[in-house]
């Protein structure tokens, strides 16, 4: 069982895996040998792959019909026999089927194309031709004897050739149709679209296809009207290390236990910036404020810097992460500041202040480390921990939960945010 | 107060990084990644009236003016045949070219017909259907069927000389020995546009063209 929930966990990604070994650092995926770990990761990225160029090649085909909407290659609907798909080098034949049924989808949707599917099968298989200057093999498709009988089939006037290929950043798209009828074998229409001058995936939709223009301007206004601020809420809990030891009073006596810091849970407002659409970095300041009766009362002020570590830019359907790192100030006064006083004496006026029945006050600064995710760009959820550097390794009023770099980490939150 | 500014400092430094990010590698970019993209100057007067729309990396210069616009390649380095890969890369611009030449070269041409001599058939297929696409674009009557391949290729290696200045030879060819069907013979005004490599180490295309009963031209 132990077993199968390490191999469960190993599954899991490498985000997962590097987090767990920050937490964990015996964690070590022992059944996963380093060739199972290289053909899941190219298997990975081949079903990446394949769903990318699934996508631009969808798009090409929505233009290259619109393109039709526009400019009908007939003047009345016409009987046309789809005599193949060529895909990019290197691409299997299941992409070859999508495309002929997204094809066939977009055509019977837009009959204004003046283009009608007809189905040929024998036009795809690969045949022996014999005739006068050799016998052949190729695909049905490529030979006139073929074609005409597509035609004695279908009834077709004509072929279409659809070609795919990637040329360096771009899907090009090749589309010819050849007479079968008038001049056989004569080209009498050609088409070549590419991705890096196509419209986006606002064209998906099959019965309401745009030119790129509009799609382009629609695009450019929803990305223009994505503001570069965001402003966020968040609650935030705090939950400090118990004290590690026992304290004597400056008068002597016998030692006691300092009791442990109750959980400080703060509402916190704040504005955040970016300086691209990528939102690669984001950066802010937030004020938050606490209040439980009268154990605390106070502010807070800070900072921090957010780093998006899921990918290149900011996804408008996926989950984001981002590593952060911040500074803040607190200043509170209640029964909890007692355990941030830093054991010193206080100052004269501090004393007169608490002779008078005022509560006691504590401030310090403190940095913070962490991970956050963030949901449709309107939700955060995030884990942090954090470092006082004024309470020292000397410091008994709190523990810590870790130490790196000689930093006390004495306290770990968790934070839930909605983004405005 | 002073503490906030400590921090407010290095915030802004390190929150403007993003505004240039560099697409080289780097702290936050993997040598692979770069290789992963191809990248083009653009100046930011083009880059405002550019239609494209998956620019993912940017990087400017305050002086020139102009931007560094890297697009991701659709199938990674070493995915595909370093050859074949080349060969793609340029397949439209090679064609382009291929096709003002030869309508420039042979204006009593009517009717095309297209040749690729090319070790791996699959890619010799794209070239053929990018060039008869583009013939076709450019009004030119052109036919569906590929010229069927010859036997013989239409180069050879210059063996009289030493291994270090051998030369790649183009052999002189008729237009009716590059269209090989004997049943055929080629009118004036009709074209062979035959693509090929001189050896399988090469990563470009050679382009010729010939016309009726002529010599084979090479164009490129």
């Amino acid at each position: 069982m132990a077993a199968l929930s390490l191999r469960k966990l190993c599954s899991l990604s490498k985000f997962t895996a590097v987090f767990m070994s920050l937490l964990f650092p015996y964690f070590v995926c022992a059944q996963e040998t380093v060739q199972s770990a290289e053909v899941r990761e190219a298997e990975k990225a081949r079903l990446l792959l394949t769903s990318e160029i699934q996508l631009l090649a969808a798009n090409l085909l929505d233009e290259l019909v619109y393109s039709w909407l526009k400019n009908p290659p007939f003047q009345s609907p016409s009987p046309v026999v789809l005599m193949g798909v060529g895909v990019p080098l290197g691409m299997g034949s299941g992409l070859t089927t999508f495309l002929e049924n997204h094809l066939f989808n977009l055509l019977i949707k837009n009959p204004a194309a003046q283009v009608k599917p007809a189905y040929c099968p024998e036009c795809a298989n690969l045949l022996f031709v014999a005739g006068k200057d050799g016998t052949f093999l190729a695909h049905g498709a490529d030979f006139p004897e073929v074609l005409a009988r597509a035609r004695g089939n279908s009834g077709a006037g004509h072929a279409l050739y659809l070609d795919f290929e990637a040329e360096g950043s771009s899907l090009v798209l090749r589309a010819k149709i050849v007479d079968l009828k008038g001049e056989p074998g004569v080209i009498t229409a050609a088409f070549a679209l590419s991705s890096s001058t196509s419209a986006g995936s606002l064209l998906r939709s099959p019965d309401r296809l745009r030119s790129v223009e509009d799609t382009r301007k629609e695009y450019v206004d929803i990305l223009s009207g994505r503001s570069r601020f965001e402003f966020p809420v968040r609650i935030i809990t705090r939950i400090f290390a118990n004290p590690t030891g026992n304290v004597s009073s400056p008068q002597g006596g016998v030692p006691v236990t300092m009791p442990a810091v109750a959980p400080f849970i703060w509402l916190e407002l704040g504005g955040e910036a970016t300086f691209s659409q990528e939102r690669l970095w984001m950066g802010g300041v937030s004020f938050g404020y606490t209040t439980l009766s009268e154990a605390h009362e106070g502010w807070s002020a800070g900072a921090r810097l957010a780093r998006l570590v899921s990918g290149d830019s900011r996804s408008f359907l996926h989950p984001d992460a981002y590593a952060f790192f911040g500074a803040s100030v607190f200043n509170f006064s209640g029964t909890d500041a007692t355990s941030f006083q830093k054991g010193q004496t206080p100052p004269p006026s501090e004393i007169i202040r608490l002779a008078q029945g005022a509560k006691p006050r504590a401030s310090y600064g403190a940095f913070k480390f962490g991970l956050e995710a963030k949901i449709k760009n309107r939700f955060s959820a995030s884990g942090f921990a954090e470092t006082i550097p004024a309470f020292g390794n000397n410091y008994q009023f709190l523990g810590e939960y870790f130490s790196v770099g000689g930093f006390r980490f004495q306290c770990l939150g968790l934070e839930v945010g909605l983004w405005f | 107060m002073f503490f906030l500014f400590l921090i407010y400092a290095p915030l802004l430094f390190l929150v403007s990084l993003d505004r240039f990010h560099d697409p080289g590698p780097g702290i936050f970019g993997s040598k692979s990644a770069s290789q992963s993209l191809e990248c083009t100057f653009v100046s930011s007067e083009n880059i405002n009236k550019s239609t494209s729309s998956s620019s993912r990396e940017g990087k400017s210069n305050f002086i020139e003016e102009s931007f560094l616009s890297c697009e991701q390649l659709v199938f990674a380095p070493h995915e595909r045949h370093p050859r074949d890969e080349r060969i793609l890369l340029d397949l439209s611009a090679t064609t382009a070219r291929a096709v003002a030449l030869v309508k420039d070269r042979f204006p009593q041409v009517e009717k095309w017909q297209v040749a690729v001599e090319y070790p791996v058939s699959a890619v010799a297929v794209k070239i053929a259907v990018a060039a008869q696409t583009g013939l076709a674009q450019a009004q030119v009557k052109v036919l569906h069927e590929v010229a069927k391949q010859r036997t013989a290729s239409l180069f050879r290696v210059n063996s009289a000389l030493s291994p270090q200045n051998q030369r790649i030879q183009a052999l002189p060819v008729e237009c009716k020995e590059a269209f090989l069907l004997k049943s055929y013979s080629p009118q004036p005004t009709e074209g062979l546009m035959v693509f090929a490599v001189a050896s399988s180490l090469e990563t470009s295309l050679h382009v010729g063209a010939c016309a009726g009963g002529g010599p084979l031209q090479w164009l490129l």
